[in-house]
C-alpha cells in the first residue's frame, strides 16, 4: 500500500511537471508533428515510382524527314513533354533556347545544327539546366538517347526491307522486359509518409533524452534528489515514476503523428499513410521503441552532470543515431555501405519494423527481430540507468 | 524548553552602562561569579534523540577525512545549534545523520535505532530540510505537499491533515494552488520547512533554513520552530546566522576541521571559552590612553584597541576587574560600560575557530 501511493506520488509529479513545461511538450509532440507535414510533402515525388511530371524538352531543328522522325520519336516518350521549333535560321533560336534551359524554363533542349549548305541535320546538341538533379538529368539524356535509337533502328529496318523484300525482315525484339511494381526484387517500396511519419515520430521518442535528462539534473541541482533520498521511498519507484508519464506522452506523440499522415497529409497533396493491417504488431513495435527511447533518456541523465551536458550531448547523439539511422536521410540514398552501417542504430530497428508493417503488411512475426533488438536496448539502457540511480540515492 | 543562563541583552553577565567610578568598583566587587556550568550533562540512553559516536566520514576520492572521530548526543526536546566554519564537516555531518552517506567507521543512533537496523523506519525519524529549496518549481504548494507526503508513506486522511497542517505551517493557505515558482523566497522557505515537517517527524535536521530571506518570514520561521520544540521536537539547526542561533538555540555544538571541538549550553560556552576577557567602552578620546594604563595592570595578559571598544585578555576577569576599574578611577578615566566575557555568540565562536577565512564548502 505504501508502496503504491508512493509509486502515484512519482507518477502525478513527474506527470505534472512534464505538461507544464510547455518547451518540452513543443518539442516532443509539435516538432514531430510539423516535421511529417513538411518532409512527407517535399519528398513525396522522391518516393514515388513514376516521374512525377514529365520533363519539359525543348527540340530546335530545321525542317526535315530526320527532324520530323526524331520529333515523334521524342514525343513517344511519355516523360518527356516536348516543345518543338522548326526554322531554317536556328542561330539566334539556339541562344534563345539555351538561356531558356540555363533559366530553367525546360530541363533539357535538343538542337540539331543543320548542315552547311544542306538541309539535313548533322550534329545533336543536348543542353541540360545545371540545377536539374543529377539521377533526373540521367534519366532526362537516357530518355533522349533512346529516342535517337528508335530513330535509327527504324531506319536500319527500312534499309533491310528495302534490300530483302522477301526475307524475314526485322520486327520488334522477341524479348519483353516488365519492370516489376515496386522494384528489382518485388518488395514494394516505402510513400514519402511512410518514411516520414514513423521516422519523425522515432527521432521525437528519441528526443525525450533531453527533457527527460534535464529533469533529473534539475532535481539533483535542486537538492530534490537529496531530499528524496532522506525519505523511506526505493530508487526504483521513482525510476518507475519517471518512465510512465514519458511512455504515456511518446505514445500520444505518435498516436498524433499517425493520425496527422492518415488524415491530414491527404488534405494538404500528400500521400496518406496506409499502416497495414496489424494493430498488434504495430503496438508492439511503438511500445519497443518507446521502452528503448526512454531507456536511452534515463541512462543519459545518470551519466551526464550538468543541463548543458544533457542538451547538448542528449541532442547530439540522438541526431547521429537519426542520420545513421535513415531518420534525417531516407536508407533507400545511402550507398550500400552506409545501408549496412545504418542497422547499428536503435531508430534504424524501430524504422525497418514499422515499414515492415506498413509496407510489407507484415505482422508479429515479420517484426520480431526488429522489436527483440529494440527491447535488448532498452533493457540493457534501463538496468545501467537503474544501477547508477540506486547507487546515487542510497548512502554512499 | 529547557531554561538556559541570561542575563543582559547579550545573553551574558549584566552589561553596566552609564554608571559612575564607584559604583562600577562597588559592583564588580560584589559580582557574583557565575558557578560553572556543565558542558554537557551525563547522558542517559532514553533520553537521547540522536547517539553519534567516534564517527568518521571522508568523500570517495578525498584523501582526508572530512569527519573525524566526532561524538556527539543531542537529547530529545532539544534544540541544537550546529556551527562551523566553511568546510568544517557540518553538512557532512547531518548527511551521515540523515544517511545519506556511509560513515567510514562509529556508531549513529537516532532514538536508540541505526540505519542499518531497520533503514526505512530509520528514516521515518528524521526530517531533513536541505539548504537548497527541495521543491518541485511547476508544482503548486499542495501538489508538493502532497508528493513529498505521499513518498514519505502518507496516504488518506492522515496525508490530508499533515498537507493541511503544512500549509498553515507555511502560511501559504491562501497561494496553495499558485506554482511554486511564482512563490518569493520567503515563501518557498516557509514551504521547504514545511514539506520536512509532513511526515510528524521527532527529530528534525534543519541545514541553514533561513539562508536569504527577509526578516519577516524569519521571525516566522523562528516562531514556528520555537513552536515544535516546544512540542517536544527535536531540532537541529545550521546556520551562518549567529545571532539567529543564539536567540533559538539553548545547546550548541562547534565543529571545524571535522571535529567537534566544543558542545554544550550556549552560556556554558561563552563563560568556558571567551570567559576570559573584559570588554570596556570609552569616550573615544580617553580610550588610547586608558589601554596604555591598563597595559601595566598585573595579569592583564593582552589589550586590544578598537576605538571606542578596549579588549583585556586577563587570567581572571572577576579577580582583575576591581584593580582595572581602580587604576582608571586613578587616572580620571571612566569607562562608559563594562562587560565580562563574550559579547554574543559571534565572539565566541570567532574566539573558538579563528579569524582566518575560510573558503571550504
Amino acid at each position: 500500500m505504501r508502496r503504491a501511493s508512493q509509486l502515484w506520488a512519482a507518477l502525478v509529479k513527474e506527470t505534472l511537471g512534464l505538461v507544464r513545461d510547455k518547451e518540452a511538450l513543443l518539442m516532443l509532440i509539435v516538432m514531430p508533428a510539423v516535421f511529417v507535414l513538411i518532409m512527407s510533402l517535399a519528398l513525396q515525388d522522391t518516393f514515388r515510382q513514376n516521374i512525377p511530371r514529365p520533363m519539359r524538352v525543348m527540340f530546335l531543328a530545321g525542317p526535315g524527314v530526320s527532324t520530323e522522325r526524331l520529333l515523334a520519336a521524342l514525343r513517344h516518350e511519355h516523360s518527356l513533354t516536348v516543345s518543338a521549333r522548326i526554322t531554317r535560321d536556328d542561330r539566334a533560336e539556339r541562344a534563345r533556347v539555351r538561356t531558356l534551359v540555363r533559366e530553367g524554363h525546360a530541363a533539357l533542349a535538343v538542337v540539331l545544327a543543320a548542315r552547311p549548305g544542306s538541309s539535313r541535320p548533322r550534329t545533336a546538341i543536348l543542353y541540360a539546366n545545371p540545377a536539374l538533379p543529377a539521377q533526373m538529368r540521367a534519366l532526362g539524356i537516357s530518355l533522349v538517347r533512346r529516342a535517337f535509337a528508335r530513330v535509327a533502328s527504324n531506319r536500319l529496318a527500312s534499309i533491310v526491307r528495302r534490300f530483302a523484300p522477301h526475307g524475314p525482315g526485322v520486327r520488334a525484339a522477341p524479348l519483353r522486359l516488365v519492370v516489376a511494381k515496386g522494384g528489382l526484387d518485388g518488395a514494394p517500396t516505402p510513400t514519402s509518409a511512410q518514411q516520414n511519419a514513423p521516422a519523425w515520430a522515432l527521432l521525437a521518442m528519441f528526443f525525450l533524452t533531453v527533457p527527460l535528462s534535464v529533469a533529473v539534473i534539475k532535481e539533483r541541482q535542486q537538492g530534490i534528489i537529496t531530499r528524496l533520498r532522506a525519505l523511506p521511498v526505493p530508487s526504483w519507484v521513482l525510476l518507475a515514476g519517471k518512465v510512465l508519464p514519458y511512455f504515456l506522452i511518446n505514445s500520444v506523440q505518435l498516436l498524433m503523428v499517425l493520425g496527422e499522415a492518415m488524415y491530414v497529409l491527404p488534405l494538404l497533396g500528400g500521400d496518406a499513410l496506409t499502416i497495414g493491417h496489424a494493430p498488434l504488431a504495430l503496438v508492439v513495435v511503438a511500445a519497443s521503441a518507446n521502452l528503448a527511447a526512454i531507456g536511452y533518456g534515463l541512462l543519459l541523465a545518470t551519466l551526464v552532470q550538468s543541463q548543458e551536458q544533457a542538451t547538448s550531448f542528449g541532442a547530439v547523439s540522438v541526431l547521429i543515431m537519426a542520420a545513421i539511422g535513415g531518420i534525417l536521410v531516407p536508407k533507400m540514398v545511402m550507398p550500400a555501405a552506409m545501408q549496412e552501417f545504418s542497422a547499428i542504430s536503435p531508430m534504424s530497428w524501430g524504422l525497418d519494423g514499422f515499414q515492415a508493417i506498413f509496407v510489407r503488411g507484415d505482422g508479429l512475426t515479420g517484426v520480431l527481430p526488429d522489436t527483440l533488438r529494440l527491447l535488448g536496448f532498452g533493457a540493457a539502457c534501463l538496468l545501467v540507468a537503474a544501477v547508477r540511480f540506486h547507487r546515487e540515492l542510497r548512502p554512499q | 524548553m529547557p531554561g538556559r543562563p541570561r542575563g543582559g541583552p547579550c545573553g551574558l553577565l549584566p552589561s553596566l552602562a552609564w554608571c559612575n567610578t564607584a559604583t562600577l568598583l562597588n559592583m564588580a566587587a560584589s559580582l557574583p561569579r557565575p558557578a560553572p556550568e556543565p558542558l554537557a550533562r551525563p547522558p542517559v540512553e532514553a533520553d537521547l534523540a540522536v547517539d553519534i559516536q567516534g564517527l568518521f566520514g571522508r568523500y570517495r576520492r578525498a584523501e582526508r577525512d572530512s569527519i573525524e572521530d566526532v561524538s556527539l548526543t543531542v537529547r530529545k526536546g532539544a534544540l541544537l545549534g550546529l556551527l562551523g566554519p566553511n568546510g568544517a564537516g557540518k553538512t557532512t555531518l547531518l548527511s551521515m545523520l540523515c544517511a545519506l552517506m556511509r560513515p567510514r567507521s562509529g556508531t549513529i543512533a537516532v532514538h536508540g535505532l541505526s540505519f542499518a537496523e531497520a533503514p526505512d523506519a530509520y528514516k521515518d525519524l528524521i526530517g531533513l530540510a536541505p539548504q537548497s529549496l527541495a521543491l518541485y518549481p511547476r508544482l503548486t504548494a499542495r501538489e508538493n505537499l502532497e508528493t513529498f507526503g505521499r513518498l514519505s508513506g502518507l496516504s488518506g486522511a492522515r496525508l490530508r491533515a499533515r498537507v493541511a497542517f503544512g500549509l498553515e505551517f507555511a502560511g501559504l493557505q491562501d497561494l496553495a494552488h499558485r506554482r511554486v515558482e511564482t512563490y518569493s523566497g520567503g515563501q518557498q522557505r516557509r514551504l521547504n520547512l514545511a514539506t520536512t515537517l509532513l511526515p510528524d517527524p521527532p527529530v528534525l535536521v534543519l541545514d541553514e533554513p533561513t539562508v536569504g530571506i527577509d526578516p519577516q518570514s524569519r521571525h516566522a520561521i523562528h516562531e514556528n520552530l520555537r513552536a515544535l520544540n516546544r512540542a517536544g521536537k527535536t531540532i537541529i539547526y545550521t546556520s551562518h546566522y549567529l545571532d539567529e542561533v543564539e536567540q533559538l538555540c539553548d545547546e550548541i555544538a562547534v565543529l571545524d576541521n571535522g571535529r567537534l571541538i566544543a558542545q554544550g549550553a550556549l552560556g556554558a560556552l561563552l563563560a568556558r571559552f571567551t570567559g576570559n576577557r573584559i570588554e570596556l567602552r570609552f569616550d573615544p578620546r580617553t580610550v588610547e590612553a586608558a589601554a596604555d594604563i591598563l597595559r601595566t595592570v598585573a595579569g592583564v595578559e593582552d589589550v586590544a584597541v578598537q576605538s571606542p571598544l578596549l579588549t583585556l585578555v586577563t587570567d581572571d576577569p572577576y579577580r582583575r576587574l576591581p584593580a582595572i576599574l581602580k587604576m582608571l578611577a586613578h587616572v580620571h578615566i571612566r569607562p562608559l560600560s563594562v562587560a565580562v566575557g563574550a559579547r554574543d555568540l559571534e565572539q565566541a565562536f570567532l574566539a573558538l575557530t579563528g579569524t582566518q577565512l575560510r573558503d571550504g564548502s
